[in-house]
């Protein structure tokens, strides 16, 4: 089965194929996978990568072997709200291991695991993020937050609404 | 001078003597002759004698049909021919050993990678047709059966 | 320049690579990803070698050569790293080599042997990958699979699909098709010589022999006029797998899928194992000599009302040889254009029709106009010439033809066009043509068997070869079967005799029918009416008509039960020997690779013992010897078929109907290949117009020359070509199909 993409994922991928040369598609698969995904409630699905694939021309194949590769790509479905908590060696140093762990009794998941209720997902396998300053950090829906305290994310995760 | 030492142990009956000397040391104790029928000598664990296919505890074959012992066999006694088995594995369709052409060299046995073909402690056997020193698969995983206690016997004493 | 290797030195030239140097002088660099006709992308890491002034070990296949450099390949720095990156590759490499088809012959055993260490220090849990269905012809064991990315690089470069990819990261790293899909690219059994382990194999080798067992014996494709080298593996006079034999002229490294599986068909069912003869309704078992009697009364009590058809995929020593049998009985009426009806142009034809430039020139080429042929269907190995010659020459490409396929290499444009558009479109007397190409560079208008099949291919042929020869163009002829070239050269045709000497013959039409008129005796060679005749209900009435009917053949079909009336059991291609003669005119001799099934013979021993009824003096190696005379004094300088005064057959405003020819399903043989036909011939359909619309939903009846077709096939409906109908059907089918091409009511 075939989806269609939306004429406005289309238009971004215009925009996005329009800084590669012409015979180079493959080049705007990351970012065009990322758009799509965005819009598919944080995940991908084969008909999506299908229909991406005959939109740029280029192999299916080719379009799976990107999403399979990084970490930044999901092909099930996960839940709405995405938590990446930095583990890598500032964060880690500032006891981030132990704010994983903590989130996790607090959500009752493990790493890489969405809750029951599909409101949070924890995402596994997160690189720096690039705000070792603020050690240890984490990311919720896009936004930093900083200096973390067990107090503080009781206080972000808690204040998320359930939509 | 030698002359007259030969004559003089001729005249006594030296030789004989020392001849019954061993003759009679050895009457008194057990004799080592075995009456075979009735009775058999012990056999070494690592005897070899007439092959047998194994199975599996769950009664499945061991034989994956490898051809390795085919490859490895001097006499080019065995011949196999394989197939995929409808549930995907490899499995012989003939196993043969022609044991007219066989060595009992033992090669097949450790050549084996899953332990399906061995030589038992079998070594008494006769064929009443020409053609029946072929053994075919059934024939060998049959004896296989029979004597998979003896073979585990073996592997344990083996073992030490 | 040169560099030192071990200590010898060897002259180099300026972009090899130190792998290719060594490969060139035999000194052995163990090596998995490193293929010489795929692009270099050191991942494996196995051909480390030790490089004087470099720090650490140089990967042979991407480090460049420079003047003087020192290589050293077996001190210890490089067998310590090779050993190292073996240990790594075997630490997930199960421990199943006795039940690896690859064992034998498997790279990673060799290198392992040569350069591995005995123990490993790992000693956690292997992985385990589930495998893939990828189709009837490749099974997989990925489990077994070292990552080397060979036959990726071969889907994305040669066979010009990527449909095998590399996806996950790290330990999760896969190959697979995306969601399972099977592969379909012509070329996909090459993947299996490629993979240096067992994870992907051969299905229909699986598990039967091993390869210590097995006989190599060489042979020539039967499938298409390239004539691929190929090597059988026989393990007791059966065949096992059939492997490319390297040709730098013809298929490289590779070989379709027809070739390599193409042999699956000769232990079909449908073999004839005995002479047979006509008693009543029945076709009994008889003896040669029987039914050889028989053949010659009937040769001399019909002579003049005879005609003789044969398979151009016959051998050349057999084409000589039904020819020489025949005209020695004064039956002139000998073809092996069955599939064909119009015969027009067949006076100016070339002597032997070819290629015209060596595959190897075909880089060079600046355009190429390829009309009616899918080229990566049909002719796939030509196909990886397309390629190489976009990618080396930046060659534009054209197609036209009568259908809407895919090509697996860019296409600069595709016509898709009815047979009276074709004709018109290359008609230089009139406007100027459709093609818009650069007519002062190198190029090349090939021209497919499917455009024969048309009932006006001659009008095309004429205007192909005028437009050909005023833009100075090359015209090259593509036969549709192993032989085609040969039986040009070897007289199978009604007015010329071997080496293109023509019949002197009053008739100056060149009016010629094969199938309308009727014969008292047919001799069928290796030809099955329902599938090899332009027109299945024609040869059907003939044979229904005629007094004596024929039959040379290897496989029964429901026709030859009901009309025959003896029968010749003919043994395959692969059990019997002979010579073709392929697209580049370039004779090819093979040998009997496994001994022939039943009672079945040699067609070339049948017909010898029948000749020598009459002529002794013909023996196999004369044959030779007259086939090599009469083709060394050919000489065709182009293929250029110019006819004056030709009208035009064709009614534009009729719907006509095109039938498909499979190529997948093109010979006898072929078409009971099973494995082959699930995987590349699968999708038989019917096609009409957009503005047509067919009454009935589940069948489509068609009204042709008073004949009434029910098809129950698949429809569709497409926009080009205009006024057409197009069917295609595979394997060995049910249905009747009609005429090839012809005019025809909804």
């Amino acid at each position: 089965m075939n989806i269609s993409l939306s004429d406005k994922i289309k238009k971004e991928i215009d925009s996005i194929k329009s800084k590669f040369p012409d015979d180079q598609n493959k080049s705007s698969i990351i970012e065009s996978l990322l758009i799509i995904q965005h819009e598919n409630n944080g995940y991908l699905t084969n008909e999506l990568i299908e229909s991406l694939a005959d939109y740029l021309n280029v192999q299916k194949i080719d379009v799976y072997e990107v999403a399979t590769f990084y970490s930044m790509f999901s092909l099930k479905p996960i839940g709405k709200n995405i938590i990446s908590v930095c583990t890598n060696v500032s964060c880690m140093l500032r006891n981030s291991d132990q704010i994983v762990n903590y989130i996790e009794k607090k959500l009752k998941v493990k790493i890489g695991e969405s809750t029951k209720d599909n409101k949070f997902y924890l995402k596994d396998e997160m690189e720096c993020l690039a705000a070792c300053n603020g050690a240890p950090m984490m990311q919720v829906n896009h936004i930093n937050y900083e200096n973390l305290t067990y107090e503080k994310i009781d206080k972000i995760l808690d204040g998320i609404k359930d939509d | 001078m030698n002359k007259i030492i030969k004559f003089i142990k001729s005249l006594f009956f030296l030789e004989i003597l020392k001849g019954l000397k061993i003759t009679g040391q050895k009457l008194s104790k057990e004799p080592i002759t075995i009456q075979y029928p009735e009775e058999k000598t012990p056999l070494s664990s690592r005897f070899r004698g007439l092959h047998a296919l194994r199975k599996y505890p769950n009664g499945e074959e061991r034989c994956i049909g490898c051809k390795l012992c085919e490859a490895v066999c001097p006499a080019l006694a065995i011949s196999i021919d394989t197939e995929e088995r409808s549930d995907k594995t490899r499995r012989t369709t003939k196993y043969e050993i022609d044991l007219f052409k066989c060595i009992y060299c033992g090669f097949c046995e450790e050549a084996c990678p899953v332990d399906a073909i061995v030589e038992t402690g079998i070594f008494e056997y006769h064929f009443e047709r020409r053609k029946d020193s072929v053994m075919n698969k059934l024939d060998l995983l049959k004896i296989g059966d029979m004597y998979e206690k003896e073979e585990l016997k073996d592997r344990e004493r083996n073992k030490l | 320049m040169h560099i030192y290797i071990n200590d010898t030195k060897y002259e180099v030239s300026e972009n090899d690579t130190i792998i290719q140097v060594a490969d060139r002088n035999e000194i052995h660099i163990p090596r998995f990803c490193y293929h010489k006709r795929l692009s270099i992308v050191a991942s494996c890491r196995m051909c480390l070698v030790d490089v004087e002034g470099a720090k650490y070990p140089q990967p042979a296949c991407s480090t460049l050569v420079r003047d003087g450099m020192k290589v050293n390949t077996t001190n210890t720095s490089a067998s310590q790293a090779q050993k190292n990156t073996m240990e790594f590759l075997l630490i997930n490499h199960p421990l199943d080599c006795p039940i690896c088809d690859q064992a034998g012959e498997c790279e990673l055993q060799d290198v392992s042997l040569e350069h591995g260490d005995y123990k490993s220090a790992y000693n956690e849990i292997k992985r385990t990958v589930i495998d893939k269905d990828i189709g009837d012809l490749v099974s997989t064991e990925m489990t077994r699979c070292i990552h080397c990315s060979r036959c990726v690089r071969f889907g994305e470069e040669v066979a010009g699909i990527k449909e095998l990819g590399m996806t996950g990261r790290g330990e999760e790293t896969k190959i697979e098709t995306f969601i399972n899909q099977g592969l379909s690219s012509q070329l996909s059994g090459n993947v299996i010589d490629l993979c240096p382990v067992g994870a992907l194999n051969n299905s229909l080798y699986k598990y039967s022999a091993r390869t210590w067992d097995l006989k190599q014996t060489s042979s020539i494709s039967s499938n298409d006029c390239l004539g691929s080298n190929i090597f059988y593996h026989t393990y007791k006079d059966e065949i096992k797998r059939c492997i490319p034999k390297e040709d730098e002229e013809i298929n490289l490294s590779w070989l379709s899928d027809n070739d390599r599986f193409g042999y699956e068909g000769i232990k079909s069912d449908d073999r004839i194992l005995h002479p047979l003869i006509r008693r009543g309704d029945n076709l009994e078992k008889t003896d040669f000599n029987t039914i050889s009697d028989y053949l010659i009364e009937s040769l001399k009590l019909y002579s003049k009302k005879s005609c003789g058809i044969m398979s151009a995929q016959s051998s050349c020593e057999e084409m000589y040889l039904f020819q020489h049998l025949l005209r020695e009985n004064n039956i002139g009426k000998i073809d092996h254009r069955s599939k064909e009806c119009d015969f027009r142009y067949q006076k100016n034809f070339p002597t032997i029709p070819s290629f015209d430039i060596k595959l190897s020139e075909i880089k060079n080429l600046d355009n190429i106009i390829i009309i009616g042929t899918n080229v990566s269907k049909e002719f796939p190995i030509l196909s990886i010439y397309f390629r190489e010659a976009i990618k080396n020459n930046d060659t534009s490409i054209f197609s036209f033809a009568t259908y809407e396929f895919e090509e697996n290499f860019p296409l600069k444009k595709s016509h898709v066009l009815n047979s009276q558009e074709l004709a018109d479109c290359f008609n230089t007397s009139t406007t100027e043509t459709n093609v818009d190409i650069d007519k002062t560079g190198n190029n090349l208008i090939i021209l497919g068997p499917a455009i024969s099949y048309l009932s006006n291919y001659s009008n095309i042929l004429n205007n192909i070869s005028r437009y050909a020869e005023s833009n100075n163009m090359k015209l090259s002829l593509l036969g549709d079967q192993a032989n085609t070239s040969g039986a040009w050269a070897m007289g199978i045709v009604p007015h010329r005799l071997p080496g293109g000497v023509a019949i002197n013959k009053t008739d100056k039409s060149g009016n010629y029918e094969l199938l309308s008129d009727t014969d008292d005796l047919l001799v069928i060679y290796n030809l099955e009416p329902e599938y090899d005749f332009s027109d299945d209900n024609k040869i059907l009435e003939k044979l229904k008509k005629s007094k004596a009917n024929i039959f040379f053949s290897s496989y029964m079909t429901e026709s030859i039960k009901k009309y025959a009336h003896i029968v010749f059991p003919l043994s395959t291609q692969v059990e019997s020997s002979g010579s073709y003669i392929n697209t580049n005119k370039k004779l090819q001799q093979y040998e009997k690779i496994i001994n022939p099934l039943g009672e079945s013979k040699d067609g070339a021993d049948i017909l010898l013992t029948i000749c020598n009824s009459f002529d002794s003096s013909l023996t196999h190696e004369g044959v030779k010897k007259s086939i090599r005379a009469i083709l060394a004094k050919i000489n065709v300088n182009n293929n250029f078929v110019q006819i004056a005064n030709l009208d035009n057959v064709k009614n534009s405003n009729f719907l006509e109907k095109i039938v498909i020819r499979n190529p997948n399903s093109s010979n006898p043989t072929l078409r009971r290949c099973n494995s082959l036909l699930n995987t590349h011939d699968n999708d038989d359909y019917f096609s009409i117009p957009l503005d047509k619309t067919v009454s009935d939903n589940d069948k489509i009846i068609l009204n042709e020359n008073n004949n009434k077709l029910k098809l129950t096939i698949k429809q569709k409906k497409h926009a080009k070509p205009i006024n057409t109908v197009l069917v295609k059907i595979g394997g060995t089918h049910k249905e009747k199909i009609g005429a090839y091409n012809t005019e025809v009511d909804l």
